[in-house]
C-alpha cells in the first residue's frame, strides 16, 4: 500500500517536471564566517504567490546516538513528517524553544520506539534535549521543495527548478546572508554564491 | 509466532536450545525478612538489569527470570535500612527465603572520613584492612569525574574565602555547607579558614564518603549538615579471599550491590532532590518576629515557601526546581525529573560509555582484582559524578533567544525573547550575585549603532562606565537577577544582610520572556544589522570590584538578523 502509495507519488513528481520540462539548475558555494567548515548551510527557494508543488512524501529520520543529533541539521520541505529515533544507550529528551517546531517536546525515552513530528510552519527548529544541553541540532524547513545543503566546502545544487525569478535564501546557524534574486532560464544553470556572516 | 521463528531458527542453525525454554515458568518465588518479620518494600533485581519488583507487605515477591539467563540467577534484595543481600537462585524456585541484615542504627561521632584519593599504597594498602580503602583506589572513572568538579573544592574556593573574611558573626555556618565534614562534629560553630588551612580529609570539600554515609536529608531552610542524619558505620574486617578486608560502609542507589569490600545499603533518597536539598536550599531568618513582604516580589508564592516572610532565600535552587515540578501537568514530559537526572549524567567527553563503576588504571594485583569485582551495567544506571553546573559549555546551551525586528519608516522595533530551556530552576540559580545580562543592538550599514528610543535599558548594578571594561549599564537590554536588599536603602548585600528581596526577574523553566525595543532608523540607508546577546555573569560588577575577581562573563547565546531598507 506504502510502496504504492509512493510510487505513484514519483510518477505524479515526474509528470509534473516533465510538464515544466523547462527547468533549470542552481549552483553555488556558500562561505561560512567564524565555522570549522562550510557545511551545514541549507541554500532555498523563497515561496512566491503562484508556485505550487505536491505534498512531500518522504519521513526522514533524526537520530540520537553518543549524545548527539544524527545529522546535525536534517533540512526538509515544509509539510515533512520527521521520524525522531534514539540509538543511544541512554535516554534523551527531545524538545524545540522554535515557533517554527510549534515548541513541541517528544518527552523522554530510550529504546526502539519512534516518534514522529510534522512541520507545518517553515523555519528554523532548534533540537534539545533537557537532560544534556550540549546537545544540539537542527531541522531546517524550507517553504519549497528547492532547497539544498551544502557540503564541507560549502557547495551546494538545487536541481529541476522550474524557469522563472525567484529570491534565493541561505539559513545557516552561524548567521545571515544576503538573500539574492535569480532568473532561472529554461534550461541551464545558474550559479549564485553566498556569503553568510 | 515469534516463539516458533525462533525455534525454527535454532533448529536450522542447530544452536542449543537452552533447556529453560521448554519450562513455562521462569519466575523465582520467595520472602524477604529479618529472619522472623516480613520486610515489605523491598527492591528485588536479577544483577545488573534495569526493571525489578517489589514486596508485597508479607514480605513476598514474583521474579519472572529471562529464559536464556544461565542458572542459578543472581538475585539481589535492597532496601533503605538493610544492608543488600544477595543469592544465586534456581529457575523455579519457589518459597525462597531470603534474610536482610540491619543497617546498625545510630551514627558514630568519632568516625574517621575515608580519603577520595586513589591511595599511592596500591592494592595492598587498599585491602590489609590497614585502613587506607581509599574510594578513589577503586571507582577511579567517579574520583576522575568528582575531582574536576566544583564539589572537590567546596573549602579552597576564593571566592568563598574572600567572602568569607567579610561575614563578621554568619561566618560561623559558611562550614556547614562548604566543610561539612569537619562542621559535622560542631554545626553552626566550625571557621571555614581553619578547615581550609588544616589540610586532611576534611578539606576535601564534599566528598564520597561524606555523601554516601547519609542516611536522611531533612527539607529545610536549616544549612547543609544541620539537616542530616548519618550512619557512620565502621564494620570489622573480614576475610575475602586470601587477604582481609576492611568493609566499606556506604548507601547507594543501586540494590544489586553486595561485591566486596563495599557493605552497601541501599537508598533510593539519594536518586531525589531533596537529597541534595540539604545545601542547595538555604535563607535567613529574620531576627525578632521580623517578616518581608514576599507577595510583592513572588505573587505566587505559597506562605509556607517563606514561612509567611520569616525567611529570606539564600540558596533557593532546591524550592526553585519545586515550584517547576509542581507547575507541571501530571503527563508533562519533564515532571519527575530530579537534580540528579541533569547534574549527574554523562556527557559527550566522557565516552566511550563506560559500563562498570570500577575501574583502577592500577598495576597488576589491583587491575586483576577490580576486574573480577566489576559487574557490567546498563550506562543509564550509572550516574557520572561530574556535578557540572554553571560551566561554559552548559550555559551555551541553556538559553534560547529569538530576534524579530521590523522597520517601519524610520522606527526599528525588535522583538526578543529569552528562554530557559535546559535548567531545571531559575536561569540564572544559585548564589545572590549570579546575574545575566541581554544585550540588544543595532547598527546600520556603515557600523553606526542606533539611538534607542523606546523599551528596556541595563540596569545600573551591571557597572557604570566605559562598556569595553564590562560596565553595560544604560546600554539597551536587561538584566536579570535576584535583587537582595537591607533595610538602608542598599541592594546587592550580602545573603547575611537581607532583609528582603526587591525584585527576582530570573527565568522560569521553560517560559519565554519577551522583552520589546525600538530604535530610531532615520538616518539609515541600505541595511541594518541586529544582534543579541545573552551574558552570564557570576558576580555584580560592583562586588567583581570590589573582591578583585573576573566577572566571569559566558556568552550564553548571540544571534542577530538583518533588515533591508
Ligand atoms: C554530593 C554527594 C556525592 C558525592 C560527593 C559522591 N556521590 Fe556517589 N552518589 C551520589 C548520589 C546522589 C548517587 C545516586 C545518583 C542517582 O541515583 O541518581 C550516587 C551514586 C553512586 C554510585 C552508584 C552508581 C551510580 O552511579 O548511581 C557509586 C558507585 C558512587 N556514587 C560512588 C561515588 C564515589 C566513588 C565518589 C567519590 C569519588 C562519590 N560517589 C561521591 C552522591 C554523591
Ligand atoms: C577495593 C575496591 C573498592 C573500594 C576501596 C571502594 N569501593 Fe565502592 N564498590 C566497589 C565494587 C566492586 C562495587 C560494586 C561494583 C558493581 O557491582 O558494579 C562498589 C560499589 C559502590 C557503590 C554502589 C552501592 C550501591 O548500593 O549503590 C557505592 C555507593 C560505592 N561503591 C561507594 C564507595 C565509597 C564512597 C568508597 C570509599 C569510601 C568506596 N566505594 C570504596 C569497590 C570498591
Ligand atoms: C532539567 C535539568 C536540570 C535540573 C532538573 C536541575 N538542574 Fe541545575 N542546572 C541545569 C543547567 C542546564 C545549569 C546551567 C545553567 C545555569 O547556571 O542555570 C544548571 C546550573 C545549576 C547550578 C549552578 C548555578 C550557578 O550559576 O552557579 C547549580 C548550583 C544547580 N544547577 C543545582 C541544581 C539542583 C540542586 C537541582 C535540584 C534541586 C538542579 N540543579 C536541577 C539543569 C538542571
Ligand atoms: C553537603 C553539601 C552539599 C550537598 C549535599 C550537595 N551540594 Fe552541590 N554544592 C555544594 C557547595 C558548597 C557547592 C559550591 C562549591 C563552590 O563553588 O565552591 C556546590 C556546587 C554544586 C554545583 C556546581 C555549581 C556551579 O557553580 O557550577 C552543582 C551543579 C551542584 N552542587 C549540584 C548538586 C547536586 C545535584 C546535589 C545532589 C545530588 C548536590 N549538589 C548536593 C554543596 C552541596
Ligand atoms: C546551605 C548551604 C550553604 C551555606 C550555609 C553557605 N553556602 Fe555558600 N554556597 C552554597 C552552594 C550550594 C553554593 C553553590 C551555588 C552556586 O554556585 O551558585 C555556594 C556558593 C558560594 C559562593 C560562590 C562561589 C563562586 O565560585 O562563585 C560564595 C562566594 C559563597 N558560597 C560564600 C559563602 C559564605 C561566605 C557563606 C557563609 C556566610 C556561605 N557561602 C554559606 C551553599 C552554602
Ligand atoms: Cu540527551
Amino acid at each position: 500500500m506504502r510502496i504504492i502509495s509512493i510510487a505513484f507519488s514519483i510518477a505524479l513528481l515526474v509528470l509534473i517536471s516533465a510538464l515544466n520540462l523547462v527547468a533549470g539548475e542552481i549552483t553555488g558555494t556558500v562561505t561560512v564566517k567564524g565555522a570549522a567548515d562550510n557545511g551545514g548551510a541549507v541554500v532555498y527557494i523563497a515561496k512566491n504567490k503562484d508556485m505550487k508543488f505536491p505534498a512531500p512524501v518522504q519521513e526522514p529520520a533524526m537520530n540520537q546516538k553518543n549524545l548527539k543529533f544524527a545529522p546535525h541539521v536534517l533540512p526538509v520541505m515544509v509539510g515533512t513528517t520527521v521520524k525522531f529515533k534514539n540509538n543511544d544507550k541512554v535516554a534523551h529528551n527531545i524538545f524545540t524553544p522554535s515557533p517554527a517546531g510549534d515548541m513541541f517536546n517528544l518527552g523522554t525515552w530510550k529504546g526502539d520506539q519512534v516518534k514522529t513530528h510534522t512541520f507545518n510552519k517553515s523555519g528554523e527548529v532548534v533540537l534539545l534535549c533537557n537532560l544534556h544541553p550540549e546537545m544540539e541540532g537542527f531541522i531546517y524547513v524550507a517553504p519549497t521543495p528547492y532547497f539544498a545543503m551544502t557540503d564541507a566546502t560549502g557547495r551546494y545544487k538545487i536541481e529541476n527548478v522550474p524557469a522563472g525569478s525567484y529570491t534565493i535564501k541561505v539559513w545557516s546557524e552561524h548567521g545571515n546572508a544576503r538573500p539574492q534574486k535569480v532568473k532561472i532560464p529554461e534550461k541551464g544553470t545558474v550559479t549564485v554564491n553566498f556569503t553568510v556572516k | 509466532m515469534k516463539k516458533s521463528l525462533l525455534l525454527s531458527l535454532f533448529l536450522i542453525f542447530g544452536i542449543s536450545v537452552p533447556l529453560i525454554l521448554a519450562q513455562s515458568n521462569a519466575v523465582i518465588t520467595g520472602r524477604v525478612s529479618d529472619g522472623i518479620l516480613p520486610i515489605a518494600g523491598a527492591r528485588v533485581i536479577i544483577q545488573a538489569d534495569t526493571a525489578w519488583v517489589t514486596t508485597d507487605s508479607q514480605g513476598r515477591f514474583r521474579l519472572p527470570v529471562d529464559r536464556y539467563r544461565s542458572n542459578p540467577v543472581p538475585v539481589m534484595v535492597g532496601k533503605k535500612g538493610w544492608f543488600n543481600g544477595s543469592w544465586r537462585l534456581e529457575k523455579g524456585r519457589r518459597n525462597a527465603e531470603l534474610i536482610l541484615a540491619p543497617v546498625p542504627q545510630g551514627d558514630n561521632p568519632h568516625y574517621r572520613w575515608i580519603d577520595p584519593a586513589p591511595s599511592s599504597g596500591g592494592m595492598m594498602g587498599t585491602m590489609m584492612g590497614g585502613g587506607s580503602q581509599t574510594c578513589g583506589s577503586c571507582h577511579e572513572n567517579y574520583y576522575d569525574w568528582w575531582k574536576e568538579s566544583s564539589m572537590a573544592k567546596t573549602t579552597r574556593n576564593q571566592r568563598v574565602l574572600d567572602q568569607y573574611k567579610d561575614a563578621g558573626a554568619a561566618r560561623k555556618i559558611c562550614a556547614d555547607c562548604h566543610a561539612p565534614a569537619a562542621a559535622v562534629q560542631a554545626p553552626g560553630q566550625t571557621d571555614l579558614l581553619k578547615v581550609a588551612q588544616q589540610g586532611g580529609v576534611e578539606t576535601e570539600g564534599v566528598f564520597c564518603d561524606f555523601c554516601h554515609k547519609i542516611k536522611d536529608v531533612k527539607v529545610s531552610f536549616k544549612p547543609g549538615v544541620q539537616t542530616l542524619k548519618f550512619s557512620r558505620i565502621e564494620r570489622p574486617s573480614r576475610r575475602l579471599g586470601m587477604m582481609s578486608t576492611r568493609p566499606v560502609m556506604a548507601y547507594g542507589s543501586l540494590a544489586d550491590v553486595v561485591t566486596p569490600p563495599m557493605a552497601a545499603g541501599f537508598n533510593p533518597a539519594l536518586s531525589k532532590s531533596e537529597f541534595c536539598s540539604s545545601c542547595h536550599l538555604n535563607g535567613r531568618e529574620l531576627p525578632g518576629k521580623k517578616t518581608w513582604d514576599y507577595k510583592a516580589v513572588y505573587p505566587d508564592a505559597s506562605p509556607e515557601e517563606f514561612q509567611n516572610g520569616r525567611i529570606v532565600p539564600n540558596q533557593w535552587t532546591y524550592r526553585e526546581w519545586k515550584n517547576w515540578q509542581e507547575s507541571l501537568a501530571a503527563n508533562d514530559p519533564n515532571k519527575g525529573q530530579q537534580c540528579q537526572d541533569c547534574h549527574m549524567n554523562w556527557t559527550q567527553d566522557m565516552l566511550p560509555y563506560d559500563k562498570y563503576i570500577v575501574r583502577s588504571a592500577g598495576g597488576g594485583m589491583m587491575n586483576i582484582m577490580i576486574r573480577r569485582l566489576r559487574v557490567r551495567r546498563d550506562p543509564s544506571t550509572i550516574h557520572p559524578h561530574k556535578f557540572e553546573g554553571a560551566t561554559v559549555k552548559r550555559l551555551q546551551n541553556t538559553a534560547f533567544l529569538l530576534l524579530r525586528p521590523s522597520l517601519q519608516g524610520n522606527r526599528l522595533s525588535v522583538m526578543v525573547s529569552v528562554t530557559n530551556t535546559n535548567a531545571g530552576h531559575r536561569l540564572p540559580t544559585g548564589v545572590t550575585f549570579r546575574n545575566m545580562l541581554l544585550l540588544v543592538q543595532a547598527t546600520d550599514s556603515t557600523g553606526k549603532i542606533l539611538s534607542q528610543t523606546g523599551g528596556p535599558k541595563i540596569p545600573e548594578w551591571a557597572g557604570k562606565g566605559s562598556p569595553g571594561k564590562g560596565n553595560y549599564a544604560g546600554l539597551p537590554g536587561v538584566g536579570y537577577a535576584r535583587i537582595t536588599a537591607d533595610d538602608h536603602g542598599n541592594i546587592n548585600v550580602p545573603f547575611w544582610e537581607a532583609t528582603k528581596i526587591v525584585q527576582d526577574n530570573r527565568l522560569v523553566p521553560r517560559k519565554q520572556d519577551v522583552q520589546n525595543f525600538v530604535f530610531n532608523a532615520a538616518k539609515t540607508r541600505n541595511y541594518i544589522t541586529v544582534k543579541a546577546t545573552l551574558i552570564y555573569r557570576k558576580s555584580f560588577k560592583k562586588m567583581a570590584d570590589k573582591y578583585g575577581w573576573d566577572t566571569g562573563d559566558v556568552v550564553m547565546e548571540k544571534t542577530s538578523k538583518v533588515v533591508y531598507k
